[in-house]
């Protein structure tokens, strides 16, 4: 008893302690950019630039292009996917095999991180680490690059499945699903990011692309399935499945299987108990606590989502025609649009600040 | 007015001597056979421009894409140095440009394009562009117009050859030999072509950060090929002519300003023979020929693991016949076969195709030779189904020895290419030939050889264009999807002017194209009424010849409006100016030109994010006997 009070009183003193030097160091200095969402735009296949735009929740206004406004040049050919970690932001561009990085409060351009093979997402591990998932020469060989981000640099390069995907931090793991790259795949890598070392796998349905946590501490999901162009159209092969993992013991719990392949875009509300997603051109909801909806929340094919905890608003990425500016539609967490703004083209992601 | 002089030449001499260079070779018809028939006899009320046979000369360590982005009024559009180079002909995409090589049409049945840049200027003798449609005369793909690059041959001419080097910058180095024996009844001739460059020129990166200065990577170019032409005159009637061609490219492919290291390459070969045999009885001359291509095409980029091999086959069987009905009415009937095969993984299966067309034209005259008109109708069974019926009507009329007046109206179709039809995923089975009107009409003025000025206006409609888009999954597929419509001006104007020995001839040239969506498909709304993406709607050049005794200083100057680069006309490229010099100089056999290209040192992008060289030069000595 004596020893819990005397480890509360640490942990209290420590958690003090820490809250006042983060709060020294963390002076994160604010700009036009400081608050808002940025959306990023993949850009027109083959040749072109991908652009991130950024919508100030405020005024409603969208500022597009904005790496372009401040910088004077183009981020580069797929802008695939952008991380924020302590002040910065990270902007994978897949086609130009970099990352490049700027102030998250100004767009200003501070390095370019270079040695990656089709990079895809970043996630800030601490303020000095962060990892780069990449599908790897051929989109085959997926791995997760190590990057030290006092020095932009990468220091280790982890193998994983084919295709390393979208990824997921809990504690010091991180959760890397391969969604097969070129081919396919089925394991979810496990990371230890004190060694950056795997340290296990877990054997998934058919290429799982996204995954969040919920309320409950558990892993969500989605596997894609496979699919196979016929010559009119892509017929399902194997069908897809959303999966719940309890990280406690890497075990799927839970499985609800699909009628056709194709499921991804897998995001969650603030509440962390609603989880949205795409399948069949459509946005499905479903209750952490339930089974798979028969009614879509929204009948219309999105190629990005993203749920903003800020404003409990579920925000959509409309490609459109994919060779021209795109748009993104605001919907409520029941499904009925709020409003509508045009974008870059190709738009795919959403992140909050 | 071009076409106007040939026409008036075929049945009584040439009234004003308008100079060689817009006029078909009239002085020499009847030394040289004319396989290209149709162009040359019944084309009428086309704008027809022929490259002037002193520039084609000038760009002999070039390719054709470099003569005529420079030298003509058709829009290249280049990935960079050395790289794919496609056509633009009023406003039309690259596969509605027919490319005519000695009246067989090159342009590849899985994608629909020639490849200028890989088709040298060394090679080639007679080079006309065609304005417009033709598709009565040319069948598919001939919509924005034609490009016809014809060999031509004199008999009893003796020996001839010609050696030509050349060096250039960015490690740039060319080979070529020429040879011919041209008897009485009877010629032999060989071209052979070496040619390789690095093509590492410098650009400052603008897309990186810190600006660097960068040398462009992966963007060597070796090429080598031949063409052995063999004539024969069997009698005073009948000529036969045999073709060789064999071209042998391989290239890397350099990354874009906005993606990372490159390390794909493509090699292309092409091997093409054709046969012509012709015979003229009385009134009648009866043509029969055949062609077989073959090319083969290696995509290879490590980066994804791809190596993508694509082999078609061509043969071609065509007979037609040029009948005098009467001093005044001339009748071209024909039938064309054409055999298409292709191989490629992306189509999971070999594909082909059987192509029958039948053809006619019909052209009359006044007797005083001052009007003539050309009636044309082309009917095409593709497989199991028809191409649009393709008619075509034309006329030419003189009014005096200054003014001629001319117009062209014709339907136009284009069949879906191989890749549109059976591309996994996405190639569309069920796709209908696109199909339009193009009509233009023209006025030329003239004086003698001192000034020359001409003005087409044209205006096409293409429905049915084939456009990949995506599904409501992001999948893409070939679709009949759009209508454009495209209109315009084309305007020339030229002089040559003589003080004792130094000769001056002045040259300018304008286009405005306004190419336009005018339907599009669901979801595409933004990109209604909007400009076609890489078509500018201003275009310019001006030339300037000095011709001094053996010297010879040439300038030419053009002018590239914007280009958007997003079909909903958001983003765009900004306008270019380029000059271009060369300096030659002969002295008895031998031959010297510098030739320096970008010369004022401008950074340009003709399409987003692919670097093009500065200033750069290229030293030609060329040895004739």
């Amino acid at each position: 008893m004596k020893n819990l009070k005397l480890q509360l009183f640490a942990f209290i003193f420590l958690a003090i302690f820490a809250l006042a030097c983060t709060k020294n160091e963390d002076a994160i200095p604010s700009g036009k950019y400081s608050s808002g969402v940025f959306i990023v735009n993949e850009g027109p296949f083959q040749t072109g630039t991908g652009t991130v735009s950024f919508l100030n929740r405020e005024t409603k206004m969208v500022e597009n292009d904005i790496f372009q406004a401040v910088n004077g040049r183009p981020l580069g050919n797929i802008v695939q996917s952008m991380g924020i970690q302590k002040d910065k932001a990270y902007i994978v561009v897949n086609n130009a095999k970099k990352v490049e990085v700027v102030q998250a409060w100004d767009f200003k351009e501070v390095a370019t991180i270079q040695g990656l093979e089709m990079p895809r997402y970043f996630i800030g591990i601490d303020d000095n680490k962060g990892y780069v998932s990449e599908w790897g020469v051929g989109g085959v060989n997926g791995a997760i690059k190590v990057i030290d981000l006092r020095t932009n640099a990468v220091t280790k390069t982890i193998s994983v499945g084919k295709g390393a995907e979208k990824m997921l931090k809990l504690d010091n793991k991180v959760y890397v699903a391969c969604n097969g790259g070129f081919d396919n795949d089925n394991r979810i890598f496990v990371i230890d990011t004190q060694r950056d070392e795997v340290i296990a796998t877990i054997t998934t349905p058919d290429n799982p692309n996204s995954l969040v946590l919920d309320a409950n501490n558990k892993i969500w999901v989605t596997c894609s399935g496979v699919g196979r162009w016929n010559g009119s159209f892509v017929e399902t092969v194997r069908t897809a499945q959303l999966i719940r993992i309890n990280p406690a013991n890497n075990q799927i719990e839970q499985n609800f299987t699909f009628s056709k392949h194709g499921l991804s875009n897998l995001i969650i509300n603030s509440a962390k108990n609603i989880l949205f997603y795409t399948h069949d051109s459509k946005v499905f909801s479903q209750n952490i606590n339930s089974g798979v909806s028969t009614n879509p929340l929204i009948r219309k094919y999105f190629y990005g989502l993203g749920f903003d905890t800020q404003t409990n608003l579920l925000y959509a990425a409309d490609a459109g025609n994919f060779v021209s500016n795109g748009k993104i539609i605001r919907y409520n967490p029941n499904g009925v649009a709020v409003d509508s703004m045009s974008v870059g083209v190709i738009p795919n992601g959403f992140y909050f600040r | 007015m071009r076409l106007f002089l040939l026409c008036l030449a075929l049945l009584s001499t040439a009234r004003f001597a308008f100079g060689q260079e817009d006029s078909l070779p009239t002085k020499a018809l009847k030394e040289v056979f004319i396989q290209a028939n149709r162009l040359h006899y019944f084309s009428c009320g086309n704008h027809l421009h022929k490259i002037d046979s002193a520039v084609l000369a000038m760009f002999q360590a070039n390719n054709l894409a470099d003569l005529l982005a420079s030298q003509s009024q058709v829009f290249i559009k280049t990935y960079g140095l050395g790289s794919l180079a496609t056509p633009s002909l009023r406003g039309t995409g690259a596969s509605h440009t027919a490319v005519l090589w000695n009246g067989f049409n090159l342009q590849n049945s899985m994608n629909g394009n020639v490849d200028f840049a890989l088709l040298p200027a060394f090679f080639l003798e007679n080079t006309h562009i065609q304005h417009g449609g033709a598709g009565a005369l040319f069948g598919s793909g001939a919509v924005g117009g034609a490009v016809h690059l014809n060999n031509t041959s004199e008999f009893d001419t003796g020996f001839q050859g010609l050696a030509n080097l050349s060096a250039g910058s960015f490690t740039d180095f060319m080979q070529g030999i020429k040879l011919k024996i041209s008897k009485k009844r009877f010629i032999t001739s060989l071209k052979l072509l070496h040619h390789t460059a690095q093509n590492s020129f410098p650009f400052i990166n603008t897309a990186k950060l810190g600006r660097p200065m960068e040398k462009q990577s992966n963007n060597a170019f070796a090429q080598y090929g031949f063409l052995q032409e063999n004539y024969f005159k069997i009698n005073d009637n009948q000529q036969l002519d045999l073709h060789i061609w064999y071209l042998n490219a391989d290239r890397q492919i350099p990354p874009t300003l906005t993606t990372g290291e490159s390390k794909a390459s493509q090699q292309d070969e092409s091997l093409r023979l054709t046969s012509n045999w012709q015979m003229k009885r009385k009134a009648t001359t009866y043509y029969v020929r055949s062609a077989f291509f073959k090319e083969k095409l290696v995509y290879q980029n490590p980066d994804i693991q791809l190596i993508a091999l694509s082999k078609a086959n061509t043969w071609i069987g065509e007979a037609e016949s040029k009948i005098h009905l009467s001093p005044r009415q001339l009748l071209n009937i024909g039938l064309n076969y054409t055999y298409f095969q292709a191989v490629t993984d992306g189509y999971r299966a070999g594909k082909i195709q059987h192509r029958t067309s039948l053809f006619f034209s019909y052209k009359i005259k006044n007797a005083k030779d001052t009007w003539n008109t050309v009636i044309g109708v082309r009917k095409e069974l593709i497989d199991k189904y028809f191409a649009p019926f393709t008619p075509s009507l034309g006329f030419e009329k003189i009014f005096n020895q200054h003014w001629i007046l001319k117009g062209n109206i014709a339907k136009t179709y284009r069949v879906p290419t191989f890749n549109d039809l059976y591309w996994q995923d996405g190639g569309n089975p069920n796709l209908q030939p696109e199909h339009g009107w193009s009509g233009e009409v023209g006025i030329a003025y003239g004086q003698g050889k001192n000034l020359r000025i001409q003005l087409t206006t044209f205006n096409s409609l293409i429905d049915n264009w084939i456009a990949w888009l995506p599904n409501s999954q992001g999948r893409w597929s070939a679709s009949n999807v759009l209508q454009v419509w495209s209109r315009g001006i084309e305007v020339s104007a030229k002089s040559s002017l003589t003080w004792s020995n130094l000769h001056i001839r002045p040259k300018i040239m304008y286009n405005y194209v306004v190419s336009t969506n005018e339907q599009v498909g669901q979801g595409d709304e933004q990109s209604l009424y909007k400009q076609l993406i890489y078509v500018p709607k201003h275009t310019a050049q001006a030339s300037i010849s000095l011709v001094y005794r053996s010297l010879n200083l040439f300038y030419n100057h053009t002018f590239t409006g914007q280009r958007f680069t997003t079909s909903d006309n958001t983003q765009k490229l900004p306008v270019f100016t380029l000059g271009d010099l060369f300096i030659s100089h002969k002295i008895k056999h031998l031959h010297f030109q510098l030739q320096v290209n970008n010369l004022w040192n401008v950074s340009y992008q003709q399409i987003a994010f692919r670097p093009m060289p500065m200033r750069n030069w290229k030293v030609v000595v060329s040895y004739q006997f």
